[in-house]
């Protein structure tokens, strides 16, 4: 363990009056100064100013501070900040420590300063404390690989291969069907453009192609996944093509510095007898009766009956209150719209009813909508609890629907062709991506990112992200729109050839440890392994891969493993010192004295001087004195309340308008 | 007499990204709670060391709040479970040394969970008060 | 359990509703609409039945006949379905399929049908004229009688037949029990509304509906006191001063009244008259220039002219004939009278409980 911090660099801060004025920062300031270790202990008005961290840098400099705490705001503001400073001062980042005295201290208890002020003294003792005690860490740094690995090459992994390619990264696009392009190459045409899907998938094709840095693998499995970070190994079989003869088999391993995932998704496949499919020859899904579009140029015909009456039934398989499905797919009822208005154009004579249970055409898209009713489209609204029944009698099709839209009345309609909407789902094998590279998925076996608005692409494993529908329901623009967020992730990560990782880890101290394989148990990124050190067999954390969770730690029955910043020396300091003994009344005692002390205050921030010396034995407003400042009038209020808080400055009666109050010096 | 004194005094471990800002947006949002409430914040819930709360039971806590992630743990998806493993531990140990195990209590917070907050301290404080009678 | 038809929405096509198909149920129109009640989403169910086919339903509702196309429900429509001319398209479909001989089917449905049969008309009385069957006094005293006689016959074999088929659709079918003493105590309704057209005004207050409606009052009492006087008083025929007076004063009423109409129609001025199916044309000038040839002859008589003038005779007896026999048995005339008895009906259906035993 390291020497104990004893040059600690305390700062306290008034943040305005946010603190200061329910938390007595001076008198707090005074009595940390006796605090062991503590070697500078200030209150400052903001610590977070400019001129503060020129101070602090210099204290760290010329008072060789080992340490410093700043007591402010919540860490989620100025941790950065403040360990920005320690660095720039040639002070280990790690050897900062910041207390929130602001959103868990001055704020809640501003209906009892006294309180507020005792919480203070007991959350910066535990600060000062912890930082005593506190390790230098070093970033772990890791060498990457510029090369990317894609994997799948449907619209959203093709887009990206060629990003990433032009880019002047060398990408391994690997797809296991023997031909690329997913599901878009399946539309006749796609919405909103009207465009080819084949098309649009021909032309990103001769484009992979044009790239030399882009290695296209068809036929393709994905087997092994090792490494992390930087330096991924996947091994890829890839499987013999039919129609060429003599090909072999082989396994190739690829290595990769990041990884990302567009294995797209799979329709969702009914169940025999759901809604009649698989049991009655006129009921199809959508992406069959798309093919059937694409086959049928002239006359609309299944089974040598030519369609006239086409019932569409939506969500099937989607938004289910009692299945895993709970989600919707986003683009279903558009894709149907967009069809229903296709088949119209092309065969003329038909018609389509909508059984749906909510329209879902979202932005741009609406227009569909109204464009199918006016059309002469018939819409008619279910509910889940009520699906439509299907009858075949003879040769007709009967769908039997309660339609919320009429008083709930119960219809009867004749349909030559029922076409289920069905939606996306995960790929079948997600499970087995997800177990490969460590990606959590959800319930519905969609990849999960870590957040789905801040970061809606990575995911917790670092080095491996996520693009297109394989996250979820999207259609082609959000698909690549989620890639290409990827594409540029890698790029930022990849760009310099290295990367930093922050030293927050576990370590385990292989003298203590006996291998029992707990913390291997636990660990969700398989980051302990077991290895040799002086004969014995111990674990030893991958400091690429560890995520810093510290699940390990408490499972560990030797206590050998300790996350860094988070020791037991460290956290239970903090207790002792939340625990700590003070004489509240030394405080108390203080309080009288305020007055006096502020009018004598150390230093005045340069604004008070500046403020002070407009007034100048005179009387101003506070927009006055901001125009003389020429300084923003928010910013010249928020210190003359300061000030006058403190006696500094009074009211001087009100201006003619009645409008602003003046100031003058107290004296 | 102060609060500090006077109420019971509680540990609340939190979570970096997820119940610390939380309790956060209670201060944020001036919603008043007990001055004797004191809080760590942690990556994950499941990173507690039932030596830690021990530690405090020690030190003069009267009881540890701990606020966990739930399913909305980035790390690992059996996070409440790892967490409960914990408490049913610590509860063991605690009750070796005669420490009554209704001083622990888990719930779940979120970042928003500002009021949800304020309504477990309350209520803790209150059991906490009715264990000392 | 109701069939779909969905064919049944271009049938509603031909008889002028357009946009209606727009719909997407938002049931604004509903919320504007003052004939709209707790379980009876008016107009929003009739263009629900409307795209679905479900012609029972659509046969057997009263409300289109109590709606006076205020254009509420269009004006607000977010689709721009314009939900109020669908009303009036189901009024032409309920006009055709209460009348029996089918007739106002077809000349609902095709313009061509609707000229056609004018101009038989019009041939027939010019064949008759230069057949030279009759003098001129028989001209005028049997274009008397037939004004007699066609009123007569139309309202005992077309009229009378079709008000019980729509007595049968829209309240025998609906199986509730009345005592018959309630059709009795309601026959004030009917003829207070036949007079008073009184309905319009609960459609809303504006200014410019206070207009409308006395206007369309002013129109129902000139006709109706313009047929009395001619039919009955033999306007053409008498030498009561006090008569004839009158007489010119109910023409001039109609034909001022319908002049303006046109005239507002022409210019789409309001909701009313933003979509309009010819038959509503054909009944507005029809309407105008029978009060206006009326007028004329018998301002020509007074002035001794009509010998000399014939032609404006006979015109206005073509006008006359057309009117008599097609737009009154076939055509919008019959709004005036279903619109009547839908009050009167609805007004039974609507008798309280313990009114009906
Ligand atoms: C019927 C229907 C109609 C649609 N119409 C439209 C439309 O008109 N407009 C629109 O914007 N969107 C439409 N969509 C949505 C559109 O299809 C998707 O948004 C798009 O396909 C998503 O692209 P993707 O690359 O993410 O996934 P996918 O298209 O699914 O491509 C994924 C690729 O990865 C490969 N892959 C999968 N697993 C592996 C693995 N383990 N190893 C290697 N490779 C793998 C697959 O073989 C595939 O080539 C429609 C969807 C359907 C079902
Ligand atoms: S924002 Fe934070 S550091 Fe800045 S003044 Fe306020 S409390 Fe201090
Ligand atoms: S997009 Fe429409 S059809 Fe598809 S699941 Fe959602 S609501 Fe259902
Ligand atoms: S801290 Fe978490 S990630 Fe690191 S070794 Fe332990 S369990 Fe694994
Ligand atoms: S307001 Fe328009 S869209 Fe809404 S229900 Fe009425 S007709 Fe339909």
């Amino acid at each position: 363990m390291e020497k104990k911090k004893q040059r600690i660099g305390l700062y306290i801060c008034h943040c305005g009056g946010n603190i200061s004025d329910y938390v007595n920062v001076e008198e707090i300031g005074k009595l940390m100064q006796k605090e062991d270790g503590v070697l500078i202990s200030k209150d400052v008005m903001f610590t977070c100013a400019d001129s503060n961290q020129k101070d602090m840098i210099q204290d760290i400099r010329e008072k060789n501070l080992d340490a410093i705490v700043v007591a402010s705001c919540s860490p989620k503001l100025h941790l950065h900040t403040f360990q920005e400073v320690a660095k720039r001062a040639g002070l280990n980042p790690s050897n900062y420590v910041q207390v929130n005295i602001r959103e868990q201290c001055s704020w809640p208890h501003s209906d009892k300063p006294k309180d507020a002020t005792m919480k203070a003294v007991g959350l910066i003792q535990a600060g000062v404390k912890r930082v005593a005690y506190s390790e230098s860490l070093e970033n772990i740094e890791v060498e990457v690989k510029s090369t990317v690995l894609v994997v799948g090459a449907g619209i959203s992994g093709m887009r990206s291969s060629i990003e990433l390619a032009r880019l002047g990264y060398e990408v391994y696009l690997v797809e296991k069907e023997s031909v690329v392009g997913g599901h878009v190459a399946e539309l006749e045409q796609v919405f909103m453009s009207g465009q080819n899907g084949k098309k649009i998938i021909n032309d990103l094709y001769e484009q992979v192609k044009s790239y030399s840095n882009i290695t296209l693998f068809t036929n393709a499995v994905m087997e092994n996944v090792s490494g992390s970070i930087g330096n991924f190994s996947v091994d890829v079989r890839i499987k013999p093509r039919e129609e060429i003869s003599g090909q072999k088999e082989e396994t190739l391993t690829l290595h990769a510095g990041a990884v990302l995932v567009a294995t797209g998704f799979d329709p969702y496949q009914p169940k025999e007898g759901e809604y009649g499919y698989g049991t009655m020859p006129s009921v199809v899904t959508l992406p069959e009766f798309n093919e059937m579009i694409r086959n049928n140029p002239g006359k609309l015909v299944h089974n040598s009956r030519q369609i006239r009456k086409v019932s569409f039934i939506y969500c099937v398989g989607n938004r289910q209150n009692k299945g895993e499905n709970k989600y919707c797919s986003r683009h279903c009822c558009t894709s149907t719209i967009h069809t229903s208005i296709q088949i119209r154009e092309k065969y003329k004579d038909i018609t389509s009813f909508h059984l749906y249970r909510d329209i879902r055409t979202y932005g741009k898209q609406e227009v569909l909508f109204e464009k199918s009713s006016r059309q002469g489209d018939i819409y008619i609204r279910f509910d889940e609890k009520e699906p439509p029944q299907i009858e075949q009698q003879g040769k007709k099709t009967l769908i039997r629907v309660t339609d919320y839209l009429t008083e709930k009345r119960e219809l009867e309609l004749e349909a030559d062709l029922v076409v289920l909407v069905t939606g996306m789902e995960a790929r079948k094998d997600s499970t087995d991506i997800s177990a490969k590279f460590k990606i959590p998925i959800g319930n519905d076996k969609f990849f999960n990112e870590i957040h789905p608005k801040l970061k809606p692409v990575e995911t917790v494993i670092k080095g491996v992200f996520i693009g297109g529908s394989c996250q979820g329901p999207k259609n082609i623009t959000e698909s690549v729109q989620s890639s290409l967020a990827a594409t540029a992730k890698i790029n930022a990560l990849l760009g310099s050839g290295k990367i930093q990782l922050a030293p927050i880890i576990a370590r385990v101290n292989q003298d203590a440890c006996t291998w029992c394989g707990k913390c291997a148990e636990v660990c969700d990124y398989d980051s302990l392994v077991k290895t040799t050190a002086a004969n014995r067999e111990v674990a030893l954390v991958n400091r690429a891969t560890c995520a810093g969770c510290g699940i390990c730690a408490p499972v560990c029955p030797e206590n050998a493993i300790d996350l860094a910043q988070y020791t037991d020396s460290e956290i239970e300091s903090m207790i002792d010192g939340f625990m700590m003994e003070i004489d509240p009344g030394e405080i108390g005692k203080a309080e009288a004295a305020v007055e006096k002390e502020v009018l004598q205050m150390r230093e005045y921030p340069q604004m008070w001087k500046n403020i002070l010396s407009t007034l100048n034995g005179g009387k101003k407003t506070i927009p006055e004195m901001a125009e003389e400042l020429n300084e923003k009038k928010e910013l010249v209020t928020y210190h003359v309340m300061t000030m006058n808080r403190y006696g500094a400055v009074v009211p001087a009666g009100m201006d003619e308008d009645e409008e602003y109050y003046y100031y003058s010096i107290k004296n | 007499m102060s609060d500090t004194k006077s109420s019971p005094r509680i540990l609340v471990f939190s979570t970096d990204t997820i119940s610390d800002p939380g309790i956060d947006q209670a201060g944020q949002r001036k919603i008043h709670y007990s001055p004797s409430v004191y809080v760590i914040s942690l990556p994950c819930s499941s990173g507690i060391k039932p030596r830690w709360i021990m530690h405090a039971f020690e030190q003069g806590f009267d009881g540890v709040f701990i606020a966990a992630d739930g399913i909305e743990c980035s790390y690992n998806h059996k996070c409440a479970e790892y967490t409960n493993n914990i408490i049913v531990e610590t509860q063991q140990m605690m009750k070796d040394k005669n420490i009554n195990p209704k001083r622990i209590r888990m719930a779940a917070l979120c970042s928003v969970c500002a009021e949800p907050f304020v309504n477990h301290m309350e209520n803790f404080s209150r059991i906490l008060v009715e264990l000392e009678n | 359990m109701s069939k779909v038809n969905p064919y049944f929405a271009k049938e509603m096509k031909k008889l002028g509703g357009t946009e209606f198909n727009a719909c997407f149920n938002c049931g604004t129109c509903t919320a504007t609409c003052t004939l709209a009640e707790k379980d009876n989403a008016f107009p929003r169910k009739l263009i629900r039945y409307s795209i679905l086919g479900l012609e029972d339903d659509i046969k057997s509702s009263i409300e289109p006949w109590l709606c006076y196309y205020c254009g509420d429900c269009s004006d607000s429509c977010p689709r721009q379905a314009d939900p109020g001319n669908i009303v009036m398209a189901v009024r032409r479909f309920l006009i055709t399929s209460y009348d029996w001989t089918r007739i106002s089917g077809l000349l609902f449905r095709s313009l061509a049908a609707y000229i056609v049969a004018f101009s038989l008309l019009l041939l027939g009385i010019i064949g008759a004229y230069t057949a030279d069957i009759f003098t001129k006094e028989e001209w005028v005293h049997y274009g008397h009688y037939f004004e007699m006689i066609a009123i007569g016959s139309v309202f005992l074999v077309i009229l009378l037949p079709n008000i019980i088929r729509m007595w049968y659709f829209t309240v025998a079918r609906k199986k509730v029990k009345f005592n018959i003493k309630v059709y009795f105590r309601e026959l004030k309704t009917l003829f207070i509304h036949m007079f008073s057209q009184k309905r319009a005004l609960e459609c809303d207050d504006s200014k410019e509906n206070r207009t409308w409606w006395l206007e369309h009052l002013l129109l129902v009492i000139g006709y109706l006191s313009l047929l009395f006087t001619t039919v009955f008083l033999n306007w053409f025929a008498t030498g009561s001063i006090f008569i004839i007076v009158m007489g010119y004063i109910f023409s001039a009423m109609i034909f001022v009244v319908t002049f303006d109409f046109m005239m507002k129609k022409f210019r789409k001025k309001t909701q009313r008259s933003t979509t309009l199916h010819y038959s509503d044309w054909f009944f507005i000038i029809w309407l105008f220039l029978m009060g206006v040839s009326a007028f004329a002859v018998r301002l020509f008589i007074d002035l001794d002219l009509l010998q000399n003038n014939f032609w404006l005779y006979l015109f206005h007896l073509t006008v006359l004939v057309q009117w008599a026999l097609i737009i009154v048995p076939f055509g919008k005339w019959t709004h005036f009278l279903y619109r009547s008895f839908a009050m009167y009906f609805s007004a039974i259906l609507e008798a309280p409980e313990n009114a009906r035993k």
